[in-house]
């Protein structure tokens, strides 16, 4: 049907530029993966991407033909030719949607239950609240709380811990005489108990509750209001609204929230949320265990979330400061608000959860490979004696530097040798409130950090990695000076 | 328009300035000397200027016989306008706001300016920081007519 309407309405220009699309369309000779006559629009148009794609495959005599032929059509006309272009083509849509479309009468605008939630969540009075509540009970309470504790819980220490794991234990250790290669396998860091139990039972559940509520929060049309509200506080870091699904998304897993900083525009903009990401947002899992480590001092707790922030708004501005570049401008569609279908969320978080275990499980089994040859070669140890030094510097026992290479490995894994290092008593209150403020702003863990040089380049990422370090041990010695000064005692 | 308070001798900001530069207090006394008379008045208050500029933003306005144009920035929040030019920059957004319908002749509602600006056009709403909506040159329309 749609074929025998575009037959009986077919999209024409104006005859000057009809004709000199066929020109150019009659001069081209690469291959493009575009049709002659599209790109002969684009050309007209002068889209810098196509004019690099088209001066790489023609020879300088048919560029020059076709720059005269632009600008030849671009002193004729009176108004720029993307807007001539652009208004033809609304025209004909006009006329499509005249033939298909009857329209109910416009004169009284429609207050529907979906236009009024659609205005409150836009209204800067009643939009921040919602916003507040939206991220209190979707994210912390449901993927947080719910997911990343309860969840978890079952699945790792339950039936991963309980059942499978010794199970598979006992069969390697049978089967596999060499000692070395069981290491690998189902060791402390093994690809068995590491790689696929972090995977499947860790950050298989937190991540299958948070693509469910980012689904149910996208098909609800949510999504753009929320950037369009948080965009004003983003220019001032250098960001715009759009960044606000990637941050949103970081805690929940900062490796996944790495991937999806391709939906930022520029590479700017990309560097400095991935940046952020890097240092100042804990994943889900890390907020779980800080939480618990926390949990006895309520005024600890308070400067953690406060140096957090603090840190995450100043350092975010430097790095706008510094990246050269400008900000990209927002702009967004507003599209209505919708009931979600519960079919299509299911299916969206589906084809989400496939796509990124495809994507990310193998970074897990690498990490758990790279921790195993770190054990076998000695490195290891090479590298917690390097963190003794630093670590007593911040005015902590020399036993947190092995929790703090492993939080290397997995975020949460550092804070939970930080939690059985309180459980000794070893650690006072302040000890601990510095201990946990480094390690959330500590380098990221190695899965986010692999993806990052897969997104960002190798230079960037050891960049950021370096950086990141700096920044958390310089806050942690200045918080330690700071409490040490001011005699608070946490 | 500000008169002098003493001897009605209106006041522009040329004259006062000229009759301040002879007295050597710097401006700090946030009083206006008269070129005329000498008076010296107390300044109106920064928020009660804001205030008779607010209200008189209020105010209907009368139809005038030319149509205004003016960024759309300055459009009032709920009041609908034709887009007359949008401003070529070097850097292209000119050309995305072509893409989502943003371009003369367009007619456009104003729904809100905070904390970004909305606005509707034809089915379509969309969000644009201040950046691009002041790229954006309008001419408002009487409020009966329709995006």
């Amino acid at each position: 049907m749609s074929s025998s309407l575009t037959e009986s309405v077919p999209l024409r220009y104006a005859p000057a530029i009809e004709q000199a699309i066929t020109e150019i369309a009659s001069l081209l000779r690469g291959s493009y993966t575009l049709s002659e006559r599209t790109l002969a629009l684009l050309l007209l148009q002068r889209d810098a991407e196509i004019w690099e794609e088209v001066r790489l495959q023609e020879n300088p005599a048919t560029l020059e033909r076709i720059q005269a032929i632009c600008e030849q059509l671009h002193q004729q006309s009176e108004q720029p030719l993307p807007w001539q272009i652009e208004q033809q083509r609304q025209q004909w849509s006009q006329q499509i949607a005249a033939a298909v479309l009857s329209r109910a009468p416009y004169a009284t605008p429609q207050r529907t239950v979906a236009d009024i939630i659609s205005r409150l969540c836009m209204n800067p009075w009643t939009g921040f609240p919602i916003l507040v509540m939206v991220l209190y009970f979707g994210l912390y309470q449901f993927v947080g709380v719910f997911g990343a504790g309860t969840v978890v819980d079952w699945l790792e220490n339950g039936i991963f811990g309980q059942y499978i794991n010794p199970f598979v234990e006992r069969l390697v250790r049978s089967l596999v005489p060499w000692r070395a290669i069981q290491e690998l396998l189902v060791g402390e860091y093994g690809v068995w108990t590491l790689g696929v139990t972090y995977a499947v039972a860790l950050i298989l559940p937190i991540v299958t509750f948070f693509f469910l509520m980012f689904a149910l929060l996208e098909d609800t049309g949510y999504l753009p209001r929320l950037a369009m509200l948080i965009d004003r506080a983003f220019k001032w870091l250098g960001l715009n609204g759009r960044a606000v699904i990637p941050i949103v998304l970081g805690f929940g897993c900062d490796t996944m929230a790495t991937v999806v900083t391709r939906i930022q525009e520029t590479r700017r903009e990309r560097i400095l949320t991935t940046f952020l990401l890097t240092l100042a947002i804990p994943c889900s899992a890390q907020l779980g265990v800080v939480l618990a480590l926390l949990a006895m001092h309520p005024k600890g707790l308070l400067i953690w979330a406060g140096v957090l922030v603090a840190t995450f708004l100043l350092i975010g501005w430097l790095a706008a400061q510094v990246l050269p570049g400008t900000p990209a401008p927002f702009y967004m569609e507003l599209p209505p608000m919708r009931l979600p279908r519960f079919s299509n969320v299911m299916l969206k978080t589906l084809a989400r959860l496939h796509w990124y275990f495809l994507e990310v499980f193998p970074l897990f089994l690498l990490a758990s490979v790279l921790i195993w040859i770190g054990q076998l070669t000695g490195l290891f140890e090479r590298a917690v004696r390097a963190l003794i030094p630093v670590v007593q510097a911040l005015g902590l026992p020399a036993d947190a530097a092995v929790a703090f290479l492993f939080g290397f490995f997995r975020r949460d894994y550092g804070a939970a040798g930080l939690y059985r290092l309180n459980e000794q008593g070893a650690l006072t209150g302040n000890q601990l409130l510095i201990a946990a403020v480094v390690l959330t702003l500590f380098v990221p863990c190695v899965a986010q950090f692999l993806v990052t040089i897969k997104e960002r380049g190798l230079r960037a990422a050891l960049a950021m990695f370096v950086l990141a370090l700096a920044i958390a041990f310089l806050t942690g010695w200045l918080l330690a000076q700071v409490l040490g000064w001011l005699g608070v005692s946490v | 328009m500000r008169v002098c308070a003493f001897c009605g001798h209106e006041l522009t900001q040329e004259g006062i300035e000229k009759a301040c530069r002879g007295c050597g207090a710097f401006g700090g006394c946030h009083l206006i000397k008269c070129p005329a008379c000498g008076y010296e008045q107390p300044q109106e208050p920064r928020w009660l200027q804001k205030l008779a500029a607010w209200a008189r933003r209020r105010a209907p306005q009368q139809p005038s016989a030319t149509p205004q144009r003016l960024p759309l920035t300055r459009l009032r929040t709920g009041s609908t306008a034709r887009i007359v030019h949008v401003v070529q920059d070097s850097e292209g957004h000119w050309r995305k706001l072509t893409a989502l319908g943003i371009m003369p002749g367009a007619v456009v509602r104003l729904v809100q300016k905070f904390p970004s600006y909305v606005l509707q056009i034809g089915y379509s709403t969309l969000a644009l920081d201040h950046q691009l909506t002041a790229q954006i040159e309008v001419e408002p329309l009487p409020p009966e007519s329709e995006p």
